[in-house]
């Protein structure tokens, strides 16, 4: 499973990164705003800084099926050999697909009931809130077809040298050698 | 009975392996469907629990700590604490542990810290001659400074779930950090000596000014954060921004660890690291949701009270309950699953939530560094490719002290108290 970024990935990874960048920008621009150019000063950053990184941390979630860098413990699985592993993945992965529909349904309601109440936010960006709830069925959506595609590989082209724990060379984290899929800069 | 039902099948999701947020997510369904309540409440909360400026500092000091990873800030504190600690005996354990604690007031996490000087510390230590299972212990256990000294990204996620004051949260580690260090260093000053470990010869005085000139950058990363926040003159999110911004530019125009075309990617993986825990705590947040609407904290209170368990006895029992779930969760986990139940009992049975958020991160230090699944022992074995045992055999003196110190964080309150209360007033 250790394959090159594609088109696709190199589109999410792009997008969170430019998403990422302009909330730091605008986080900073807030501040510089505020005591050097006081004309010029914005007060909505700390909102538009969290409707960028939701809305990043939405897109990224889909890298984060396809890395396997969701946060698990592996314990259990280590000591169910390859055959085991690929039945127990395989019903993750049915259940996550459930988990994202339900996140793509109610996300998608949610975001449809504001559209057609017109709400904004309460400050005087009074930025329309229906565009942030949409991250949640969008994120929904792309893990779902992350997850669609993992359990495909482990019914119909299961490799055990490759996809069971203990293979790193997907991990693109910095987590231990086949342990936990755990991020080395959060814990 | 609910709270049977969510443990067993928290648990059971667990063991199969599937990632913690939908292991969450799924129990906090079933509860919601179990209980009557409309699915589409979990998913207005989960929505609207992202919705935190507090949270999104988590992201930006994960940025920052990504840009100063990549940006090759670790060497140049290591160079500073090596010119200025060189000529006494142990000097490049002695290195590690300040070098920990200075990498950890700029990045906040502690797998990062021990990552960072272990690439560089580690084969150093070894080509001088010091045991590799020592090494290896110095580096695992200072590295979980980082998780108490500010910024921590633990006690922005315990400020969020307990509704406390992150500020006040970060203050209140400094002062346990720095005893855990100082602790830290009291050991391996007498382990070095009574081991006739290797003295480094010290640098003249005009090396050791250009040695801290270079550093000073690095610097003042932490120092611009916390005068920032402490000073009034930004909020803890524009403190983030502002040392992710100022983490890049350094990184760039001073180490240039990382060419500028880079930045996107670099960006890219700090919020593919903050996801995973920012998932985790939305799906954490719609148990925690159902858990205050179940009245399981009240009744936690009652039963404590009923039967007259004292604060001290109160809080060795959540120690213990703490290390065990240690054994088998990671820190976001435990946190996120563990603090909902407790924060609404801690003032009704007499323990200040500030005290409290550095037990629980003291403790998470500890499960960082003891086994099964402390991930800096995993870290460790991976970058110098010892076997767990020996990374677990060199931690055990400072897995010792970290007891000693969470008992001393535990019944000694002012440790904790006295630098929020100093400033913010009681």
């Amino acid at each position: 499973m250790n394959r090159e970024d594609t088109f696709w990935d190199r589109v999410e990874r792009t997008l969170v990164g430019l998403l990422g960048a302009v909330a730091m920008i605008v986080g900073v621009v807030q501040v510089v705003g505020r005591y050097f150019f006081p004309a010029y000063a914005i007060s909505w950053a700390e909102e538009v800084i969290v409707y960028l990184v939701v809305w990043g941390v939405m897109i990224i979630s889909s890298q984060l099926v396809r890395t396997d860098g969701h946060v698990r413990p592996d314990l259990v699985l280590r000591l169910a050999g390859p055959t085991g592993q690929r039945w127990m993945e395989s019903f993750n992965c049915v259940v996550a697909l459930v988990f994202c529909v339900g996140m793509v349904w109610y996300g998608y309601q949610i975001a449809e009931t504001s559209w057609l109440l017109d709400e904004h936010s309460a400050s005087d960006f009074a930025f329309p809130m229906w565009i942030y709830y949409a991250s949640l069925p969008t994120g929904g959506l792309l893990m779902a077809a992350r997850y669609a595609i993992r359990l495909y590989r482990y019914l119909f082209r299961f490799d055990p040298a490759t996809m069971t724990v203990g293979h790193t060379a997907e991990h693109d984290l910095m987590a231990p050698a086949g342990g936990d899929a755990r991020s080395a800069t959060t814990d | 009975m609910w709270a049977t039902l969510f443990f067993v099948m928290f648990f059971g999701l667990l063991a199969s392996g599937m990632p913690i947020f939908l292991v969450l997510g799924a129990c906090a369904a079933v509860l919601y469907i179990f209980s009557d309540q409309p699915l589409i409440g979990a998913a207005q909360v989960v929505i609207d629990s992202l919705n935190s400026s507090t949270l999104m500092s988590l992201p930006l000091f994960v940025m920052a700590a990504a840009f100063m990873r990549q940006g090759g800030v670790a060497k140049a504190l290591v160079d500073l604490c090596t010119a200025w600690i060189g000529g006494v005996r142990g000097s490049l354990g002695l290195v590690t542990v300040v070098s920990c604690t200075l990498f950890a007031a700029i990045c906040g996490s502690s797998v990062a810290t021990a990552l960072a000087m272990g690439t560089i510390l580690l084969p150093a230590m070894l080509e001088k001659g010091y045991p590799r299972s020592f090494a290896l212990g110095v580096i695992g256990a200072s590295g979980t400074i980082g998780i108490v000294v500010p910024p921590s990204l633990a006690l922005i996620l315990y400020g969020i779930v307990a509704e406390q004051s992150v500020p006040r949260l970060f203050l209140a580690g400094i002062l346990p950090g720095l005893l855990q260090a100082a602790a830290f260093f009291g050991w391996v000053w007498y382990t070095a000596r009574r081991n006739n470990f290797p003295i480094e010869p010290p640098l003249p005085m005009a090396m050791r000014w250009k040695v801290t000139w270079r550093a000073l950058p690095a610097l003042a990363v932490p120092a611009i954060v916390l005068f920032g926040i402490y000073g009034g003159i930004v909020t803890v999110t524009e403190a983030a921004a502002i040392a992710a911004a100022v983490s890049m530019f350094i990184s760039l125009v001073f180490y240039r660890g990382f060419h500028w075309t880079q930045s996107l990617s670099v960006i890219a993986d700090a919020l593919k690291s903050a996801g995973t825990i920012m998932l985790i705590v939305a799906t954490a947040l719609v148990f925690g949701h159902w858990m205050t609407d179940s009245g399981v904290p009240a009744e936690l209170v009652k039963w404590v009270v009923a039967n007259k368990f004292t604060t001290w006895e109160f809080l060795l029992a959540i120690n213990v309950l703490l290390l065990v779930l240690g054994c088998f969760l990671e820190v976001v986990a435990t946190l996120l699953l563990v603090l909902p139940v407790l924060a609404p009992a801690l003032i009704p049975l007499g323990v200040d939530p500030v005290h409290f958020s550095i037990i629980f991160t003291h403790n998470m230090e500890i499960a960082l560094v003891h086994p099964p699944v402390g991930l800096n022992l995993y870290v460790l074995a991976t970058i110098s490719t010892a076997p767990i045992g020996e990374v677990i055999r060199g931690i055990l003196p400072f897995l010792i002290l970290l007891l000693i110190v969470l008992m001393i964080i535990t019944y000694w309150p002012p440790l904790t108290m006295w630098l929020p209360q100093l400033i913010y007033g009681h």
